[in-house]
């Protein structure tokens, strides 16, 4: 018998707070564990002492002294096996530069999408 | 003729600043001017030169091979404080320049002919002139020659600047369209949160649904007018990223002229193909493993001008019917394209085939 796997945990970065709310509800509907986060700081200090985190799902444009492309940036140079999807309304996918396996979705994102491409990178 | 104000030395600097013309390279334009000065006056030298702070700039020369000189040794400087044509005859006989070491020493110059570029504004920040090594003067012909390319050099100047205005009026629109788009985007975002936290508890799945689908729609339609900075969108560009919603691209084809939409018709186009590849996805050729759907445009013909026909065909699918209730999604899809009211549905037995019917003008312009 092998014993039941531990849920994926995915870390939502987004600092609209009504935005965050259902990007949380989106995961965890999903089957997913989440760990939440307001802006890239808290976000860096979760992944520092929280285990398990497969999926970091991140606000582009969040205010603070990194963003999410710079978060992406450090995530990639501190725990690479961490997948990556980005979401922003300021930009158009042929503007952003993904990390590497990245993932972007335009807002107002299709939730269904945003979890398919969760399940794909989590399964 | 009444000269204009002399101007201080600031707005005169300021009148020449704002040509942003100093320090650019060799153009043919004004390489042209002095090449024809120089050969019409028959002098060996001539130049197109902008007077700056403390030095003079030549935008195009012949025979001098230097494009900057300090200002104290220039003719052109004190040029600008004459007329609108200063003659040297001879500089060596002009109180004015026989103390000039380009007069007294190498190279010689004796003498000088040059008309002022004057702004608008009445600014002289540079001159058309002509030198020479040995005195002379000018026909009548050869000096109106150089009154004429003075004025035609300050035009060239004025027109550059005008464009240039204009590229910085449309880059900041630019810059303003893009966040308008983003906080619209942003809101939309927010209006789908909102929805999905209060119809949490709703049971009516469907119509929860559907309202998220059809906000995503619209959002789609922003990005592509985005993309073209709010003017007009490719149609093809909003019918492929609409049914980037909608799963499977390979079960629907779309095909058709290149044809520019106007915003308002983007966003029609937008909500209409979107309800119809959902009703395909629901009832139609989609909500099965083979049906199939066409989605082909083409500019028809008519009386009072051309009009744009869009055509809805699915394949494969169930047998259709005609729905009995006419919800939303029904009558979105009857207002058509640009909200012109003309969309025919038949509901054939290979499937259903919609027909829409627009002029032209009215999808280009609105």
């Amino acid at each position: 018998m092998t014993e039941p796997r531990e849920p994926a945990v995915v870390l939502v970065v987004e600092d609209e707070p009504i935005l965050r709310m259902m990007a949380v509800d989106m995961v965890e509907e999903a089957g997913f564990e989440v760990e939440e986060a307001a802006n890239a700081a808290e976000a860096v200090a979760i992944l520092e002492r929280r285990p398990g985190i497969r999926i970091v799902f991140a606000d582009l444009a969040m205010p603070g002294t990194m963003d999410g492309m710079r978060l992406a940036a450090a995530i990639r140079g501190r725990w690479p096996p961490i997948e990556i999807i980005l979401t922003s309304g300021h930009y158009a996918r042929d503007a952003v530069t993904l990390p590497a396996r990245g993932a972007f979705f335009a807002k107002p994102y299709d939730r269904r999408a945003v979890v398919a491409t969760m399940r794909r990178m989590a399964p | 003729m009444p000269h204009p104000a002399p101007s201080s030395e600031t707005e005169r600097l300021a009148a020449l600043a704002s040509y942003d013309i100093l320090d650019t390279p060799r153009e043919q334009d004004f390489d042209d001017v002095a090449g024809l000065a120089s050969e019409i006056c028959g002098t060996p030298i001539a130049v197109v030169n902008l007077i700056g702070e403390g030095r003079q700039f030549f935008k195009a020369e012949v025979g001098l091979g230097v494009r900057e000189t300090p200002l104290d040794a220039s003719f052109c400087a004190r040029a600008i404080l004459e007329d609108e044509f200063l003659l040297v005859p001879d500089a060596t006989k002009d109180p004015r320049f026989d103390c000039n070491p380009l007069v007294t020493g190498a190279p010689g110059l004796r003498f000088y002919a040059g008309a002022l570029l004057r702004t608008d504004q009445g600014h002289a920040i540079g001159t058309v002139c002509v030198l020479d090594f040995k005195p002379r003067g000018l026909t009548a012909l050869q000096e109106r020659t150089l009154r004429v390319l003075a004025r035609q050099v300050m035009k060239q100047l004025d027109l550059r600047r005008a464009l240039q205005a204009r590229d910085r009026a449309e880059a900041q629109q630019s810059v303003l369209n893009e966040e308008l788009s983003h906080r619209l985007k942003n809101t939309l975002a927010m209006v789908q949160a909102i929805a999905s936290q209060t119809l949490k508890g709703v049971s009516e799945r469907d119509a929860v649904e559907a309202f998220e689908q059809r906000i995503l729609a619209l959002g789609k339609a922003h990005d592509v007018l985005l993309q073209e900075n709010w003017a007009a969108a490719p149609i093809r560009n909003v019918v492929e990223l609409v049914l980037s919603l909608h799963g499977d691209a390979s079960r629907i084809a779309i095909g058709g002229p290149e044809i520019l939409l106007g915003p308002k018709s983007t966003l029609s186009m937008s909500l209409v193909v979107h309800e119809l590849a959902t009703n395909a996805a629901k009832y139609g050729a989609l909500s099965n493993d083979s049906g199939q759907v066409r989605f082909s445009w083409t500019i028809a013909a008519r009386g009072a001008g051309p009009e744009l026909v869009a055509t809805w065909e699915e394949t494969g699918g169930p047998p259709v019917t005609e729905p009995t209730r006419q919800g939303f999604g029904s009558r979105l899809i009857r207002m058509g394209l640009a909200g012109t009211g003309s969309a025919e549905q038949s509901y054939l037995p290979s499937g259903l085939r919609a027909e829409f019917r627009a002029p032209v003008a009215v999808v280009q312009a609105q």
